[in-house]
């Protein structure tokens, strides 16, 4: 029942984010662009709060709509004449990559249709199926081992896809924590990079004032 | 069923973020794309990440770090997003920069090459 | 002992021949004496030796026999072999060509390039002495093509001359069209058996019968190829009178005693080969028809060279003739005497030159007076020639023509009729020779042939030069009175048909070179026949007689249309030459192969080229758009390519 419903939904979503994709490639106004990316954003998003990523999901949102949506709008207003350039997106590419891009979707599909997904429907452990679901607890040797009778209460541990961010915390902060900081390390470069890029692009104080 | 329609979802991005890469003119319009491109990637990571671990998991013993290392397909997805966001900020800042530079911002006419 | 007096004997020209091409050329120049005196030196070292070689003979299976090639199975072998045959083509070779060396020191005095003569003089006394001894039918060859070298240097020795030139390249070329049925035979014996190459084990397996008749026929024919163009048969007979363009005592060494003697040799060392296969009667049939043709050639021409040319072909043609039916020992025997009276005649004609300042017979005459020691030469050997009881010749041509009568049968018979009509030929056109150019008065020389020749604008050729009438110097006539005692006395010395005389046996000289057939166990008939000897003296004595009456007072017979017509035929060598240089070089080769390979090479594999460049200019004309610098056109690449490579390994599995 419920596999069904999430079905239908995704389907909606998926719908409406592939409409919006569509708007952002195909519109000739700048700005709608980028308003139909946010909103794609958006969808997605939802996508990823339906399959139990919900930290992920915020990050989506956080991230690129809140932060990376605005970059753009605001890099077009910036940008003298980037909202009045020329519009005509009909051309000898037009064709070719639009046959490109179907011969890509067709080949993706070919992929996805005829590959024996091992998904997680199939799964038949019930230790395996409590432990990611419902309930399931440690003995001594964390081993994991399904609920019974004798478990204590405080021991009793909810599935993982209920709450993942314990799982993603643990991750990133002993297996993963050298990444973390090399991601740390990277944003600070390329935010470093872009102030140093546009440093002395502004070259008095009345540029700077017709800018905003 | 419900992998097979995030995985269509994800393809159809992709084709349309390749189709907008490869034919519009307007730079920031590809960097959208791109964006486009990116964020199907992450879509489809999780969505394998969340519904086939049935091999990583059927050993038969079972434990903790087994059972946690289901969600490192989110972590990548936290690196491939932050990456991303990075990438994107500095290459806006380039158009800046280049919008000073050139009368123009077209793809077609910025190259510099002969013929 | 013996051994090493052969290889002394074989090394001792070359050692001459690059003493004088390198210390005596650098150190003296290219007119200095001493090379000639040097040359002499060093092939008198090797006639001694030789002498000694001959009467000394050796046992044949185990001489020296080295490895020269050894790779896997292959194995060819050089080695030296010295049976009887080879002794006595050594004492002819080595003796000959020391006549001939000091005869030269007269005739070339004065030369530009005396020391150049006298290295390659060497060269080919070494190259022949080679031929002679060799063991294996490889070194035989190696030799054979250095025989043909040195032939071809020696006649273009006056190089200045384009008819010299011509006619040198023309002997290479023949001997050399011959030469490729030597090799495919040379290939095809060492495809059958490695081993066949080397004679005496060649000897022995055809006496053990293991080699078929078939490939004992075609090797055969390859080697008879061969033997054609070396000794001017039939068919590859028109180079031998252009190479009179030489010098003469060059003609007396290499085109009357020993290089056109080289084919002969060659069929007779591989004897047992040719009596194994079926060809004896074509080979018998080439010498008959040679001998016939050459003589008939011989009667009409007026330059004394070319008439004992001609004379060779005639005479080389009998000894095929003889080796095709059989008479081993009757061919070298001729081929012997033959040695010694042809190079006496040929010194004689130099001798005659040097007089007369002329080669055409018209314009001599009358010289028995004022040369007396160079006329009863010439007539001692040409005596011999015609074959006139009791000279030299008389008894190796009459072994000959014994020989057809003994074989019997159409074929024999067929042979006789022909050897007896060349031997009136012969008489014929020698004592025609003779009468043209020692009796009757003297008609000018040289003076008058370059004043006719002049008056009708035709180019007056190098040979002709003036006239001294007085007998030549004593370098050169010491050798025809060598030569003329042996062309008297060497025939009936060395085979005595009568009874034995002092020392030597009857028939000593058959038995002698049929010692070297003892593996294959020949034995030959000897015997003496009263009547054809008759026959042939006759017929030679009514020819001279003939001649002598015919060519007293005039110098040309014209007594008809008839006659006129042949004389034309004759002249025009009937019309072989014309055949193969008008015919077959000018318009087949030339026109029409090499004119329709070259119009190959033109039209289709330079436009191949073309086509090709113009290709790859066009492709990186057009591949330049793929690097425009457009972002999207790099895009479309790299994507295309992803999608193709995914498609790849999908369809793939």
């Amino acid at each position: 029942m419920s596999s069904s419903f999430i079905n239908i939904f995704l389907i909606v979503i998926a719908s409406l984010g592939t409409i919006c994709s569509l708007i952002v490639v195909m519109q000739s106004n700048v700005f709608r662009s980028a308003i139909a990316l946010s909103f794609n954003f958006l969808c997605i998003a939802v996508v990823y709060f339906a399959i139990n990523a919900e930290f992920l999901g915020t990050v989506q949102i956080l991230v690129y709509v809140g932060a990376v949506s605005v970059l753009m709008a605001f890099s077009v207003l910036l940008v003298k004449d980037l909202q009045t350039g020329s519009t005509s997106i009909i051309g000898v590419n037009f064709f070719v990559s639009g046959f490109i891009s179907l011969l890509t979707f067709f080949v993706l599909l070919f992929v996805i249709f005829t590959t024996d997904w091992q998904t997680v429907d199939k799964l038949n452990e019930p230790k395996i199926k409590a432990a990611l679901f419902e309930e399931y607890s440690l003995n001594e040797n964390k081993d994991i081992m399904i609920v019974s009778k004798e478990t204590p209460a405080m021991e009793i541990h909810s599935g993982v896809y209920n709450n993942s961010i314990i799982p993603i915390g643990t991750l990133l902060t002993t297996k993963y924590f050298i990444s973390l900081q090399l991601i740390g390390l990277i944003i600070v470069s390329c935010v470093v990079g872009s102030i140093a890029i546009t440093k002395n692009t502004i070259e008095n104080d009345d540029e700077m004032e017709e800018l905003l | 069923m419900t992998l097979t329609i995030i995985l269509i979802f994800s393809s159809a991005l992709f084709s349309i973020g390749i189709f907008g890469l490869l034919t519009r003119k307007n730079i920031v319009i590809t960097l959208m794309s791109l964006e486009l491109i990116f964020n199907s990637v992450v879509l489809a990571l999780i969505a394998f990440s969340r519904y086939t671990i049935y091999y990583t998991l059927s050993f038969s013993e079972l434990s903790l770090e087994g059972l946690y290392s289901i969600f490192s397909g989110h972590i990548l997805g936290i690196f491939i997003i932050s990456v991303a966001a990075a990438e994107t900020a500095l290459a806006l800042a380039l158009v800046l920069a280049l919008g000073k530079f050139k009368s123009t911002i077209e793809l077609n006419d910025l190259s510099e090459m002969k013929n | 002992m013996i051994e090493l007096m052969a290889l002394i004997v074989l090394t001792v020209p070359f050692i001459g021949f690059f003493i004088n091409s390198t210390i005596v050329r650098i150190l003296f120049g290219s007119e200095s004496i001493i090379s000639g005196y040097i040359n002499s030196f060093f092939i008198g070292i090797s006639l001694i030796l030789s002498l000694i070689i001959l009467f000394n003979p050796s046992d044949v299976t185990n001489q020296i026999n080295l490895t020269w090639l050894n790779l896997f199975d292959l194995n060819i072998t050089f080695g030296l072999l010295i049976d009887p045959l080879t002794s006595i083509m050594l004492v002819i070779v080595s003796g000959i060509s020391f006549l001939v060396q000091i005869y030269s020191l007269g005739y070339m005095h004065g030369d530009k390039s005396y020391t150049r003569y006298f290295a390659y003089m060497s060269l080919f006394t070494g190259s022949m002495l080679g031929l002679v001894m060799s063991r294996n039918i490889l070194q035989l060859f190696i030799f054979w093509e250095l025989v043909g070298v040195s032939s071809y240097l020696l006649i273009g020795f006056w190089f200045n001359r384009s008819s010299a030139v011509v006619a040198a390249k023309k002997a290479f070329i023949m001997t050399r069209f011959g030469d490729f049925g030597f090799l495919f035979s040379i290939i095809y014996l060492f495809n059958f058996n490695p081993a066949s190459l080397d004679i005496v084990e060649l000897y022995k397996m055809i006496a053990a019968g293991t080699v078929p008749t078939k490939i004992a026929t075609i090797a055969s024919l390859g080697f008879l190829f061969g033997a054609i163009g070396k000794s001017a048969q039939f068919p590859l007979h028109s180079w031998l009178p252009d190479a009179m363009e030489g010098p003469t005592s060059v003609s007396a060494l290499i085109h009357s005693a020993t290089m056109v003697t080289a084919g002969v040799f060659l069929i007779a060392r591989l004897f047992p080969l040719f009596d194994h296969s079926q060809i004896m009667i074509l080979i018998a049939s080439i010498g008959a028809i040679t001998s016939l043709i050459a003589a008939t050639m011989g009667l009409t021409s007026t330059d004394i060279k070319r008439v004992l040319a001609y004379s060779t072909i005639s005479q080389l043609g009998y000894m095929v003739m003889a080796l095709g039916l059989g008479a081993y020992s009757a061919a070298i025997f001729h081929l012997f005497t033959h040695a010694f009276f042809k190079a006496g005649l040929f010194l004689c004609a130099g001798s005659v030159h040097h007089a007369s300042g002329t080669f055409n017979m018209k314009f001599m005459g009358g010289l028995q007076s004022k040369m007396k020691l160079t006329y009863y030469s010439m007539l001692i050997c040409g005596v011999s020639l015609a074959g006139i009881f009791p000279l030299s010749g008389f008894w190796s041509k009459d072994e000959i023509i014994l020989s057809t009568f003994n074989y019997g049968g159409f074929f024999g018979y067929l042979c006789l009729l022909i050897g007896l009509i060349v031997a009136f030929m012969t008489a014929f056109y020698m004592f025609r020779t003779i009468s043209l150019t020692f009796y009757g008065s003297f008609r000018g020389g040289g003076d008058e042939e370059r004043k006719i020749l002049k008056s009708n604008n035709i180019e007056v050729p190098e040979t002709v030069q003036n006239v001294h009438l007085e007998e030549s110097p004593k370098f050169m006539t010491y050798p025809l009175i060598v030569l003329s005692f042996f062309a008297i006395f060497i025939g009936y010395a060395a085979n005595p048909v009568f009874f034995d005389l002092i020392f030597i046996n009857k028939h000593a000289f058959s038995e002698f070179v049929e010692k070297s057939l003892e593996i294959y166990h020949y034995h030959g008939t000897h015997s003496f026949n009263f009547t054809i000897a008759l026959l042939s003296t006759f017929m030679a004595i009514i020819g001279s007689l003939f001649a002598l009456n015919t060519y007293k007072s005039k110098t040309e017979i014209y007594k008809n249309t008839l006659i006129k017509n042949i004389n034309y035929l004759l002249d025009k060598k009937y019309f072989i030459d014309y055949l193969y240089e008008k015919v077959i070089v000018e318009n087949i080769f030339y026109e029409t192969i090499c004119r329709s390979f070259a119009w190959i090479d033109n039209n289709i594999f330079d436009q191949i080229n073309i086509l090709l460049s113009r290709f790859s200019y066009r492709f990186g004309l057009n591949s330049l758009k793929l690097q425009n610098g457009q972002i999207h056109s790099y895009g479309l690449a790299m994507i295309l390519s992803g999608i193709v490579s995914v498609l790849i390994l999908i369809l793939l599995g």
